[in-house]
């Protein structure tokens, strides 16, 4: 017989935690896919719009995100305290509090260092410490809705939450969002100063790029799903053990 | 099978050489013999004064209206390697020495993480701001009370009852009129249920009435 697990009702009809869970990812892959480009092609005009666009728009996500996060709470201003209460380091939930709480203000941070011009080497130290800060960012959630798997029972509680596709789906799709972000606002911009008259450097080539990478990391995401959802479907039909093991 | 002399082999609750041993407390939901009557959910939350919508004890129905219908209370289970206290960030939930998981109000942050742990779904979330704490979950106490005074207002008002430390057994388990619904220590329970199943037997007439009682 199939095991039953019994969940309780919660949230009702809030969607404070997929909008986090969205923003969170978002804000990881923007950061990711800015950091990198900054720190290899970052010395090309060319590739500056992209990388202060994708600095840019890691601030509101990460901000509001947090924010949806944080009002998900019975207690926000726990949450919001959280290296005075969050004690359990064996829980996702607390790392994740740290991942959240050092992500932030780097986030914070290197749109600063676009903003005030600063000079290159501090931008690309934030950078290098924001690249897997970033693939962390996204892909912890994954981990932590794996992480309600304890018992040594035969499967995930939701199959759904499995850590071995998860975190990896989360973070392709991180990264497919941040480029696509990056992509659009970089149109968006473009648009908007050209309709000022203002002649600026002609900012297709970021949007292009940006675009053909979206594709690249989609067609990724697309076929993890579907190794994913194969897996599924082998244990649904019994033809293979649920752990894999 | 009225008849048949049934020598179960019985285990002191202080071990082989009497020595003291802490009680480990634990429920034991016999499914045989639940009927669903509801009187352990009615009792619980009349004696805890469980606020609306919130059931820290609820019978679950399975294969409803079927043959093979089966019916078990389930509370919290107060599981040795609870997976909530395992990923409570704010370390809100623990054990007592006794076996028994606490919860602590105070500390609790309402995040929800441990209602995903739970497969029993024990943590429950009540709406507005009942127990004067908003937003924080609420569970089965196995009617210990709370981390505050014993029989103080504060841990009558936020908790419930506190039959523990009063000597007494939960107040579900009290009632359950088929004494479907055991609660003790680990031993004491594991030996009725010992004596339940030596004399139910196995085979064609494990099941039925008779076997529920042994004689």
């Amino acid at each position: 017989m199939e095991p039953i697990i019994l969940w309780q009702q919660k949230w009702g009809t809030s969607f404070n935690i997929p909008w986090y869970l969205f923003l969170g990812g978002l804000a990881g892959g923007t950061m990711t896919i800015g950091a990198l480009v900054d720190l290899f092609l970052g010395g090309r005009e060319r590739f500056q719009g992209f990388a202060r666009a994708a600095a840019y728009i890691t601030v509101p996500a990460i901000v509001v995100g947090g924010l949806c996060l944080s009002f998900h709470l019975g207690k926000p201003e726990r949450g919001f305290a959280f290296p005075l209460f969050f004690t359990n380091y064996g829980s996702w939930l607390t790392l994740g509090g740290w991942v959240v709480g050092a992500f932030a203000p780097l986030s914070l941070a290197y749109a600063a260092a676009w903003f005030f011009g600063a000079g290159r080497p501090l931008r690309l130290l934030l950078a290098l410490l924001g690249v897997p800060l970033g693939l962390v960012m996204s892909l912890y959630t994954g981990l932590l809705l794996s992480a309600t798997w304890l018992m040594p029972a035969d499967r995930w509680y939701v199959p759904l939450w499995d850590g071995r596709y998860l975190p990896v789906l989360f973070a392709l799709s991180g990264l497919s969002t941040g480029l696509a972000a990056c992509g659009l606002s970089m149109l968006v911009w473009s648009r908007v100063r050209r309709l000022g008259g203002a002649p600026g450097a002609d900012g297709r080539m970021g949007v292009e790029l940006a675009s053909l990478a979206d594709v690249v990391t989609i067609a990724a995401e697309a076929a993890w799903i579907y190794v994913f959802v194969t897996s599924l479907a082998a244990v649904a039909s019994g033809s293979s053990s649920p752990r894999g093991s | 099978m009225a008849d048949t002399k049934v020598s179960v082999p019985f285990r002191q609750a202080g071990g082989p050489e009497m020595k003291y041993a802490a009680a480990r407390m634990k429920f034991y939901i016999d499914v045989k013999r639940c009927i669903e009557c509801g009187g352990c959910e009615v009792a619980c939350k009349n004696e805890n004064n469980v606020p609306a919508g919130i059931a820290r004890i609820r019978v679950v129905t399975v294969n409803e209206g079927e043959h093979g219908e089966t019916n078990v209370a389930v509370p919290c289970m107060h599981c040795s390697k609870a997976p909530c206290i395992a990923v409570c960030p704010v370390d809100a939930l623990y054990h007592r020495p006794d076996g028994i998981v606490g919860l602590n109000k105070e500390t609790c942050i309402g995040c929800g993480y441990c209602l995903y742990a739970c497969p029993f779904g024990a943590p429950q979330f009540p709406k507005g701001s009942a127990f004067g704490a908003r937003g924080v979950m609420d569970k089965c106490t196995y009617c210990a009370g709370g981390p505050e005074t014993p029989f103080s207002e504060r841990e009558r008002r936020l908790y419930g009852a506190n039959r523990i430390a009063e000597g007494k057994l939960p107040m579900c388990a009290s009632v359950c009129a088929t004494k479907a619904l055991i609660a003790g220590d680990a031993e004491e329970v594991a030996n009725v249920v010992r004596m339940r199943m030596a004399s139910r037997g196995s085979g064609g007439g494990a099941w039925g009435w008779e076997q529920a009682y042994p004689r």
